[in-house]
């Protein structure tokens, strides 16, 4: 089925048009929301989600774009919405802890001493690294992520975030600046002089 | 190679591959600078990190599992529906069922009146029976006293 008898079926609401688009689309979709939001389930729910604002929104896809570059801007529009929901979500639920008096914050100092296993380790790792990243500035996380999780092209990425090609590659290069600043405070052991 | 030649080809590594030469200053670089060291080993952390993420796989039921909620969302013209037949029948059948036993019911029993008027018969007839028995040893009674005499 070609890109547009596919629209054409997803338009008509046909159902095998739609097992074509989940089956075509459906890695693309769940890795780009996975590499923003960092948890595999969030991903999974959130690709529902997606698939169901593709079907909605299909008659306002003009097809100036391809269909791939139109689901890749609809996915991380709706990934960076949830990683904000959540955030405003762990504020106000840090706000509710402390005036239930159950600060989190506190329980560490309660807690059994843990052994530090390489796993634990590497976990603690990926959440900095995570938290670093979440930390990029929008549009610097996009172009950051798009090409070095997801190995778009400087091309495709300039698509995707509607700029242009020499805009994709300042953004990726600030990024990259901060990013290692971030890191810098987060592993403070690897610090640099620089 | 300076701390600024390092951090350049740090950053510039994932979009060409390096030259020889230009791998050998890095590494040569890196034995000397203790900070570009540290450099190096951050990016490390952050490649293995993106590694990993690549390597993360969804769940294989993934698939069933969107097209269950788009079916639930939208409406599919082209499903094959459901006749409504077997739905409407049931109670159908059910109400027949019900009227056939009550008609077996009322042709099989006699109505009421007619049972009562038999009970009535009955008992008259008993009460006849009785009386001709007790004419009947009235009778023999007399007979035994004549004889007597």
């Amino acid at each position: 089925m070609t890109e547009a008898e596919l629209i054409a079926g997803i338009k008509e609401r046909q159902r095998p048009a739609f097992q074509i688009l989940v089956d075509r689309y459906r890695d693309q979709v769940i890795k780009t929301a996975f590499y923003f939001l960092g948890d595999m389930a969030d991903a999974e729910d959130l690709s529902q989600e997606i698939f169901i604002e593709i079907i909605q929104s299909i008659h306002d896809f003009r097809q100036t774009s391809t269909l791939k570059t139109w689901i890749y801007r609809i996915t991380v529009n709706k990934a960076l919405n949830m990683v904000k929901q959540r955030k405003r979500r762990g504020i106000f639920f840090r706000i509710g802890s402390l005036f239930h008096g159950d600060n989190p914050l506190n329980t560490q100092d309660f807690a059994e001493p843990v052994i530090q296993t390489d796993a634990v380790e590497k976990q603690e790792t990926r959440t900095m690294i995570q938290k670093a990243i979440d930390k990029l500035p929008e549009n610097q996380r996009i172009a950051f992520v798009l090409s070095r999780f997801d190995d778009q092209p400087y091309k495709e990425i300039a698509g995707i975030m509607n700029i242009s090609l020499p805009a994709v590659e300042s953004l990726i290069f600030r990024a990259r600046q901060n990013l290692q600043k971030q890191l810098a405070k987060s592993f403070p052991e690897y610090k640099s002089n620089l | 190679m300076t701390c600024k030649d390092f951090i350049r080809s740090l950053e510039e590594r994932h979009d060409r591959n390096l030259t020889e030469p230009e791998r050998s200053d890095m590494d040569r670089h890196s034995q000397e600078c203790a900070s570009c060291r540290n450099q190096l080993a951050m990016m490390e952390k952050l490649g293995s990190f993106i590694a990993d993420s690549k390597n993360a796989t969804p769940n294989p039921f993934i698939s069933t599992r969107i097209l269950q909620r788009l079916e639930a969302e939208f409406a599919f013209p082209d499903a094959p529906k459901k006749s409504p037949w077997p739905l409407l029948l049931k109670p159908v059948a059910l109400t027949l069922a019900l009227a056939a036993g009550l008609l077996i019911g009322t042709l099989t029993t006699r109505p009421s009146s007619e049972t009562a008027q038999v009970e009535n018969q009955d008992a008259a007839q008993f009460d006849e029976l009785k009386k001709d028995l007790f004419i009947q040893e009235f009778v023999d009674e007399d007979k035994k006293i004549s004889l007597i005499h």
